[in-house]
């Protein structure tokens, strides 16, 4: 369900009125950001360390609240705590390295936690269970006795991400969610990301350092600088107009992009779009086709 | 949930107490408990406080910043307070219900107390917030040596205290994450007592594991730079005594000859 921040400004640490009277000047994490998720896409959140990323991340579902501006949750103020508890259940937020916050003696009572926090009675929290370990392609029946602690990196977070996935949220939060996992199990992580987004028509919020995976999965993007929004638009957009600003704050462009922007300066006729791997690899393979072909 | 507050943490200064020799602190910190003790009157002790606010002020740290480094042990404090209340009896007695019965006695104690336990914190959370955790250990490792002989691995203890100190805070930023994460996963803590137990459970096993994994890849990290003890180990650091850690002890000395003059001019007057 749509989140709307409304020039959202935040600071660690307030300042006193004291202090405001002496003139300090208030330090920000957030500084007027204003933007709203809608129903069933999928937004990225690229910025360099210490843009403001996490803190964004935090007033999604009220963990923090603005010290300027509101954040509303179907048009109702996260700063409420009423508001914020409700909000739990709806927005998952999957947290950097979410297998560290493991803790029970198995995976099926870790993954209970969350849908038996909301008051659901055994029998639906227990087909829930069963819904989310297969969601995350981890079988039920081989694993739901072990303890979530002999499992490898990889299965961890993903019984991680299922206990989130257990309150049946309507909106995924997900901060770095491939960090720290080896390039297969990546590909393999960011594929489940994509098909819930797909199958089950979640909304997808996703914080990420990588480029590639940003073209490959989002429909738009959030670009963070200093707290502030750089850029906000598709991933098309801010790849082929603003390559150069990216490249300034410290965030690259993906590879097949960056590629393509160097032959069309050099001179190729390549039409100024997103491109992945394979669909430059068609482009060019076409146009060199067609200049063949003149040739002859 | 607040890090800031974790008890003694450094303050980054450059004051005459921050450049004093840490075996001198360590030591001067128990002629400050002397001083502290001595005092008894809340004039004598008022003398103390003198010198209490003396410190700091050679430390550059303000009182308000002591104050903050104390409070989460605050309780204790109060703790204390109502115990000497409810239980130290004599003079006249204010207020009686069934056996709790508050007299002048359990009053004046508590309030002494408290003031007293309150200015030995203060006086002990200014060798943390005035002296970095590997001067401290470094100045306690020199302290024990001479027990060596003895048997004692005092390089070892430092070390594990050097340790502790470290990851004081990294702990406190990681119960913060899995805090957040848990209450993300709806979470109320605070709620009923069996949900309570529930709820310290998925804090507490995840911030134990944590722990653990630190102790693997720092043990590693100290096998791959092939620590091996403090045998025959060299400093980058020489400790040495100067001009400052004998100002020190003079001032402390001062304190403690002037907590005890007063209480015992106090005694001939009245």
């Amino acid at each position: 369900m749509s989140i709307a921040f409304e020039q959202v400004s935040f600071s660690y640490t307030p300042l006193t009125k004291r202090q405001k009277k002496a003139g300090e000047v208030q330090r920000y994490a957030l500084r007027n950001v204003s933007f709203t998720l809608n129903d069933g896409e999928f937004l990225a959140i690229a910025g360099h360390t210490g843009s403001g990323k996490s803190t964004l991340v935090q007033h999604l579902n009220g963990l923090a609240n603005p010290t300027e501006g509101r954040v509303l949750w179907n048009g109702k103020d996260l700063a409420d705590r009423k508001n914020a508890t409700c909000a739990r259940g709806d927005i998952g937020v999957v947290f950097q390295y979410p297998e560290h916050q493991l803790f029970a003696e198995t995976v099926y009572e870790d993954v209970a936690f969350g849908p038996r926090n909301m008051g659901l009675p055994e029998n639906e929290v227990d087909s829930r269970i069963r819904e989310a370990l297969a969601d995350v392609h981890l079988d039920f029946d081989t694993l739901s006795e072990r303890s979530p602690f002999e499992l490898s990196g990889g299965q961890q977070r993903r019984v991680a991400f299922a206990g989130v996935l257990a309150m049946r949220p309507t909106t995924l939060v997900l901060d770095e969610p491939v960090a720290g996992l080896d390039p297969a199990s990546r590909a393999d992580f960011l594929d489940l990301i994509k098909q819930l987004h797909e199958q089950r028509n979640l909304t997808v919020v996703m914080v990420s350092h990588n480029m590639n995976d940003i073209a490959l999965l989002a429909d738009r993007m959030l670009v963070m600088h200093e707290g502030e929004v750089a850029f906000l638009g598709t991933p098309e957009k801010i790849f082929t107009k603003h390559a150069v600003e990216l490249r300034e704050i410290g965030l690259g462009i993906p590879h097949a992009q960056t590629l393509a922007n160097q032959l069309r300066a050099e001179g190729m006729p390549l039409p100024e779009k997103l491109y992945l791997p394979e669909s430059l690899a068609d482009e060019i393979a076409r146009i060199l086709g067609e200049s063949e072909a003149a040739q002859s | 949930m607040n890090i800031d507050a974790v008890f003694g943490r450094y303050i980054a200064k450059d004051s005459a107490v921050h450049r004093m020799d840490p075996r001198a602190k360590l030591l001067l910190s128990i002629l400050f408990m002397v001083m502290v003790f001595a005092a008894g009157s809340y004039v004598s002790l008022g003398v103390a406080a003198l010198f209490t606010a003396g410190m700091f002020a050679f430390a550059h740290i303000s009182l308000r910043q002591a104050f903050t480094s104390i409070a989460p042990l605050a309780i204790l404090v109060v703790f204390t307070a109502l115990l000497n209340i409810f239980f130290v009896q004599g003079g006249e007695v204010y207020f009686q219900l069934w056996i709790i019965c508050i007299s002048q006695q359990g009053l004046h104690q508590a309030l002494f107390i408290a003031i007293r336990l309150t200015m030995l914190l203060l006086g002990v959370s200014l060798l943390t917030l005035a002296t970095t955790t590997l001067d401290l250990t470094d100045g306690f490792e020199r302290l024990l040596e001479p027990f060596k002989r003895f048997g004692l691995p005092a390089h070892e203890l430092s070390m594990m205290m050097g340790i502790a100190l470290r990851f004081l805070p990294q702990f406190a930023i990681e119960l913060r994450t899995i805090y957040r994460a848990q209450i993300s996963r709806g979470a109320n803590f605070g709620k009923g007592p069996k949900g309570g137990v529930a709820m310290m459970t998925s804090l507490i096993v995840p911030l134990f594991t944590s722990a653990f994994r630190h102790a693997e890849t720092l043990s590693l990290g100290m096998d791959a730079r092939c620590y091996h003890g403090g045998e025959n180990r060299t400093r980058l650091k020489e400790l040495s005594f100067s001009k400052r850690d004998i100002a020190g002890t003079v001032y402390l000395g001062i304190g403690t000859a002037a907590v005890l003059a007063t209480d015992l001019v106090l005694n001939m007057l009245l």
